[in-house]
């Protein structure tokens, strides 16, 4: 074969293989969700708040647990404008909704560091110095989403920049403001992973064109602070978080479905003689609710009766063995 | 052993019965808290409603559930004036020293009258020209966690209280010049079913307000007679819809000595509006003791559950292995 043919042949080749390469990278397939389909999902929400008066030697106690399902009935997609309509039907009623599902719009308006990120630090006045007093990692998903992962997670990635300032503290005696970056404020974690990984650098890698499941662990634990007032000295001392953690997941569907969402919140700390332990849980799942028929006020004793269980299927698995 | 001999150890038995009688029949006994004690208790606040779509059938549950302990700290008790002064520290803290009445005939005029002790309510349903049952609750003793342990007084006046002729609600006929005076009799033959110390008619239960009752019982089935409402704006008034099932139960018990040993009151309901269904649960508690008394009193209703979920435990893991 003569070159010129070989170098025609070539770029032929080349030509489909960037065609086909494109393709890939780019990881843009058409939505997964369509019109005229019911789309159920649950999303559940608990805080629980435990209290000790270690001074008094008193207990308190409040959890609230919301668990409701939803149904999305996609009515119109728009392609060229990446709108779509829905109803949503609960159990309050229905309504009537348009949502944006394009991907740069929702990384514009979502993934940004000042949206999922919620850093403060106050001046200690005690110690004079900056201390760290409030950590957030979220936001919320959308239940449908234009499954363009290149851009997706080439934005996600471009969110973990470390030297962008998440928070200032203006010096109240001298002339400055001390700017705190987000490798200045990951640097105090006792641990943190980003996509399992402990380093910046290595978990941007991690937001690959076709990746659809990200996770987020963040422990500020004996670091970050919570201000008491102190009355003799006129202004807050500082109190370590003995626990602080939060922790974030979610996975969508190749095609663009939210397939699960969670978020946990904990803390403890002691305070003015009073211990405190809260955590939040946020989850959305595709789906409903599993079913058990369960009779009567079941409830009102799940947590007993969730370690009876536990208890009975150690033993028949231990009778199975 | 001679005659004589017999009659001697005969009075002495009747000496002893008639001594140890009167220790457990004791109509007015010794009160058992004094100014210088702290009492402990433990208080839960739970709720549960079920919201359904039935188009749908997509559900919202929402539990709420409050638990706290608390002590009392007794300063000063006065028996010229049935009162008794005492600092409570909850989770909120200390609060101040709060005087309170503990006598039985202040208990008895405050509580034990049919008005204050339930409340009760009816509405005018225009649109089916009647009246209807929309409200009903029982009172709540909490604020009496001490009290003079006459028992025999508080058991009369219990047993006086469930006057049937008396009236529990009036309702203004919009029609017709004249009042409907609802009286407890008419508001006890609608129920669906009642029971007063595990007795089914007012008149037996009475006869269970003993001199040394110091446990009582009450439990009232509203079911298809107590209504929820819509407001119309059609027709231009409210709608009544009644709930399928609505019970409503309430315990209270007091140590010999007058301290508050538990009170707790539940309604557990469910009822269809239209294309909504609720089902609800409710319950307050006030125990003696700390938190774990709280679940300490209702053996009955942890067995229930545990049985069955070890049944469903159970029977998953058979089927798991007739598939393998």
């Amino acid at each position: 074969m003569n070159k010129k043919i070989k170098l025609a042949i070539c770029s032929q080749v080349l030509f489909f293989v960037f065609l086909i390469s494109t393709s890939q990278f780019s990881v843009a397939m058409d939505p997964s969700w369509e019109e005229g389909v019911f789309y159920p999902f649950n999303y559940v929400f608990i805080v629980r708040n435990h209290q000790h008066d270690l001074k008094n030697d008193i207990l308190y106690e409040f959890e609230i647990e919301n668990k409701d399902e939803f149904i999305f009935n996609i009515t119109y997609i728009d392609n060229s404008s990446q709108w779509f309509h829905a109803y949503t039907f609960d159990s309050y009623g229905t309504s009537s909704m348009w949502f944006n599902y394009n991907v740069d719009d929702y990384a514009d308006n979502v993934l940004t560091i000042s949206n999922l990120f919620d850093v403060e630090y106050e001046w200690d006045f005690e110690h004079n110095q900056t201390v760290l007093t409030d950590f957030d990692f979220c936001f919320n998903p959308l239940y449908f989403i234009d499954p363009n992962w290149t851009t997706y997670n080439s934005r996600l990635a471009d969110v973990f920049n470390g030297s962008e300032i998440v928070a200032t503290v203006v010096d109240p005696f001298e002339p400055i403001t001390h700017n705190f970056t987000l490798n200045d404020t990951l640097s105090l974690t006792s641990d943190y992973s980003i996509m399992g990984q402990n380093d910046l650098a290595l978990a941007k890698e991690q937001f690959t064109a076709n990746n659809v499941n990200w996770t987020f662990y963040f422990d500020f634990s004996n670091v970050i602070k919570d201000n008491v007032f102190n009355t003799s000295l006129g202004f807050d001392s500082y109190v370590l978080y003995e626990t602080y953690t939060i922790e974030l997941g979610y996975d969508y569907s190749p095609g663009g479905i939210l397939d699960q969402f969670r978020y946990n919140f904990l803390y403890e700390i002691t305070k003015n003689d009073i211990y405190s332990h809260l955590e939040v849980v946020e989850e959305a799942n595709t789906g409903r609710f599993p079913t058990v028929e369960i009779p009567g006020l079941t409830y009102l004793l799940a947590i007993p009766a969730i370690f009876t269980t536990v208890l009975v299927v150690k033993f028949i698995k231990k009778r199975k063995m | 052993m001679n005659r004589k001999f017999k009659i001697f150890m005969l009075n002495i038995l009747v000496v002893l019965v008639l001594i140890f009688t009167n220790f457990s029949q004791t109509d007015a006994a010794t009160r058992s808290w004094y100014a210088g004690d702290l009492f402990l208790f433990s208080y839960s606040n739970y709720s549960y409603a079920n919201t359904t779509n039935t188009d749908f059938v997509v559900s919202d549950i929402l539990e709420v559930s409050v638990k706290e302990e608390g002590t009392y700290n007794i300063t000063r008790v006065d028996l010229s004036d049935n009162t008794y002064a005492s600092i409570f520290t909850g989770a909120a803290g200390s609060g101040p020293n709060l005087l309170n009445y503990f006598g039985w005939e202040e208990f008895t005029s405050y509580r034990l009258n049919l008005n204050n002790f339930f409340t009760i309510a009816y509405d005018w349903d225009y649109g089916h020209n009647r009246t209807v049952l929309t409200y009903f609750n029982f009172g709540l003793i909490e604020n009496w966690p001490f009290i003079e342990p006459q028992w025999d007084r508080i058991n009369l006046f219990m047993s006086e209280m469930f006057n049937e002729s008396e009236i529990v609600d009036t309702v203004v006929d919009p029609f017709e010049p004249l009042i409907h005076n609802i009286t407890f009799g008419d508001f006890m033959s609608s129920v669906e079913s009642f029971s007063i110390m595990n007795k089914n008619t007012l008149a037996e239960a009475e006869q269970q307000f003993k001199n040394n009752t110091r446990k009582w019982t009450f439990e009232f089935d509203l079911s298809n007679v107590l209504m929820d409402s819509v407001y119309n704006f059609t027709s231009g008034y409210d709608v009544y819809y009644p709930y399928q099932s609505i019970v409503y139960n309430f315990e209270y018990e007091y140590t010999e000595g007058g301290i508050l040993d538990r009170t707790f009151r539940t309604i557990t309901m469910d009822i269809t509006i239209e294309n909504r269904l609720m089902e609800a649960h409710l319950e307050q508690k006030m125990v003696f003791g700390n938190f774990k008394s709280l679940e300490a009193n209702y053996p009955y209703l942890l067995v229930l559950p545990v049985i069955f979920l070890v049944t469903l435990v159970i029977r998953k893991s058979k089927n798991n292995r007739r598939i393998k």
